[in-house]
């Protein structure tokens, strides 16, 4: 490089530190001899040097320093690796330490004593009372049921609280049964008598009733009752809106006093009959046999909506109803269901309808008791 | 949290609650009434906590509850301070396990808490000071200092074991 007016302040520098070599120097001061004007630059350049010692050193440079574990201090650092508090440069520096003075490797043992572990024997005793049960969704039919069962019981306790005042003011407490029996028997003769004593051309007039509790509005319900002899009788009344089962005999279904003209379709309508027997075989081949009715005819005259399927199997006449065709299940239909279930008894409950076809009560019946409003 | 969760909940965790309080509290009455009422008051709010949010609420709660009662009961000692004195002993031990039971009971309430919930259940400092409603460092000191002191008791101890 060669001195010119652009550089030669290095050149200067240079100069004044030293740093030129011979010819270096000639050229420095040939470059001055002509450039004049630059020589009093050139004399008053002096190197300007710092003394060291004027400065000030760090005055807290002790507390930028890190401590390192000693015997004085060398306990928090026990403590810390004890804990699990070091870092692995730490960890390093304690072994080191450990190692170079095992008398503190004792005090090491001895803060490790210090760990405490549960004893696993104290337990507490009673966890099942802490625990809570889940909780129960209660679907919608038991719902039903509660108020079906608030209403049953409010029903019960509104009936039982007038049943003995009703007793002194009425004579309504027999059930009726109207049985038509043989040619000399006038049709739709009220009597009083539990079906299953009727005998073929007399009627054993037992007077009692066929359920105990005598209620004054009274549907019948009866258990199915097989008759075991050639009986004559059909269980019918107009009084009543609803007899289930029936039990029907051979003559009802051969002969022509069987009282057709009391099977109007008004009562007949709300007859419901679940299960009809004949007696024996022979019953039943004469009910085949007999081209004057068939039971089919006869009992479609008592229903002829709702039965679904008649069939004769076996010594029974089976008469299937099928529930389902009245329409959709109504609220006390499922009630009655689910309540039987809870109860073990069947529970019923229906309505009676005046002739006009319009409700007049709800009845509810279960076993041998029933109540009507 | 579901039932189901709150009562493997119970199972999980009301030993440990109930050690950690028998040891602080040292009635078994009070322990397992203070275990009962965190369970109580968890179950109020079992619908709001997450099931992994449980051990550390029952243990919260089960702190509160026994500080709670402690101050109701009088029972309560100086928080912070540690008698010295006290650790002085004539009692005869058979083991380390009797030695450090005792070295325990003679802590300041607070240290002897956090020594528990530190060692017992493995909370770290932070969850430590959740739970206690310190900070980090307060409690990371109390450890220090029960340390200290559970050393010197044990240390004291170590000829006559």
């Amino acid at each position: 490089m060669k001195i010119n007016r652009n550089n030669y302040e290095v050149y200067f520098l240079d100069y004044h530190e030293g740093n030129l070599k011979g010819m270096e120097t000639e050229e420095l001061f040939a470059f001055l001899d002509a450039n004049p004007d630059l020589a009093d630059e050139f004399n008053s350049f002096e190197l300007i040097t710092l003394n060291e010692s004027a400065m000030e050193g760090f005055p807290m440079k002790d507390s930028l320093k890190k401590n390192t574990i000693s015997a004085t201090n060398c306990q928090d650092y026990l403590i810390a690796f004890v804990e699990g508090d070091l870092n692995e440069r730490e960890i390093k520096e304690v072994n080191y330490f450990l190692k170079t003075n095992p008398y503190f490797q004792r005090e090491l043992d001895m803060l490790k004593k210090t760990k405490l572990v549960p004893d696993k024997s104290i337990q507490y005793f009673g966890k099942s009372s802490l625990k809570k049960k889940e909780k129960r969704i209660i679907p919608m039919l038991y719902r039903y049921l509660s108020v079906a069962a608030s209403v049953l019981i409010i029903i019960g306790v509104y009936f039982y609280s007038n049943k003995f005042k009703k007793d002194e003011h009425t004579n309504l407490y027999s059930h009726y049964t109207t049985v038509p029996i043989t040619k000399d028997t006038t049709p739709n003769k009220v009597v009083e008598m539990p079906v299953a004593t009727a005998v073929k051309g007399t009627l054993k007039n037992t007077a009692q009733p066929l359920i105990h509790n005598k209620i004054p509005i009274n549907p019948v319900i009866q258990k199915p009752v097989i008759a075991n002899d050639n009986s004559s009788m059909i269980v019918y009344s107009p009084y009543l809106e609803k007899i289930e089962n029936i039990p029907l005999a051979i003559n009802n279904f051969i002969h022509d006093e069987v009282p057709d003209m009391k099977l109007t379709p008004r009562d007949c309508r709300d007859i419901k009959i679940e299960k009809a027997y004949v007696s024996s075989q022979e019953a039943s081949d004469e009910i085949e046999d007999n081209p004057i009715i068939k039971p089919a005819q006869y009992l479609k005259k008592l229903s002829r909506k709702e039965i679904e399927k008649l069939a004769v199997e076996n010594d029974a006449l089976t008469i299937l109803i099928d529930d389902k065709k009245k329409g959709s299940r109504k609220f006390w239909d499922i009630a009655s269901i689910e309540i039987g279930k809870l109860s073990g008894d069947r529970i019923t409950f229906y309505p009676s309808y005046d002739k006009n076809d319009k409700m007049t009560s709800y009845h509810i019946a279960a076993g041998p008791v029933s109540i009507s409003k | 949290m579901t039932t189901a969760e709150f009562n493997e909940c119970v199972d999980l965790y009301s030993d440990n609650l109930y050690r950690f309080i028998l040891k602080n509290m040292r009635d078994k009455e009070d322990a397992r009434d203070v275990v009962q009422d965190s369970f109580e008051k968890m179950w109020k709010v079992v619908d709001t906590i997450a099931a992994d949010k449980a051990k550390s609420y029952l243990f919260t709660t089960g702190y509160h509850t026994m500080i709670d009662k402690i101050r109701r009961d009088k029972k309560k000692g100086d928080f912070n301070e540690v008698n010295f004195n006290s650790l002085q002993h004539s009692e005869q031990y058979s083991d380390l396990h009797e030695v450090l039971n005792e070295a325990l009971n003679r802590l300041p309430e607070i240290q002897r808490t956090v020594v528990l919930l530190r060692d017992y259940e493995g909370y770290s400092y932070e969850e430590i000071g959740q739970i206690t409603g310190l900070n980090e460092a307060q409690v990371k000191v109390y450890i220090y200092r029960a340390r200290v002191t559970l050393r010197e008791y044990i240390g004291s101890m170590d000829n006559v074991i």
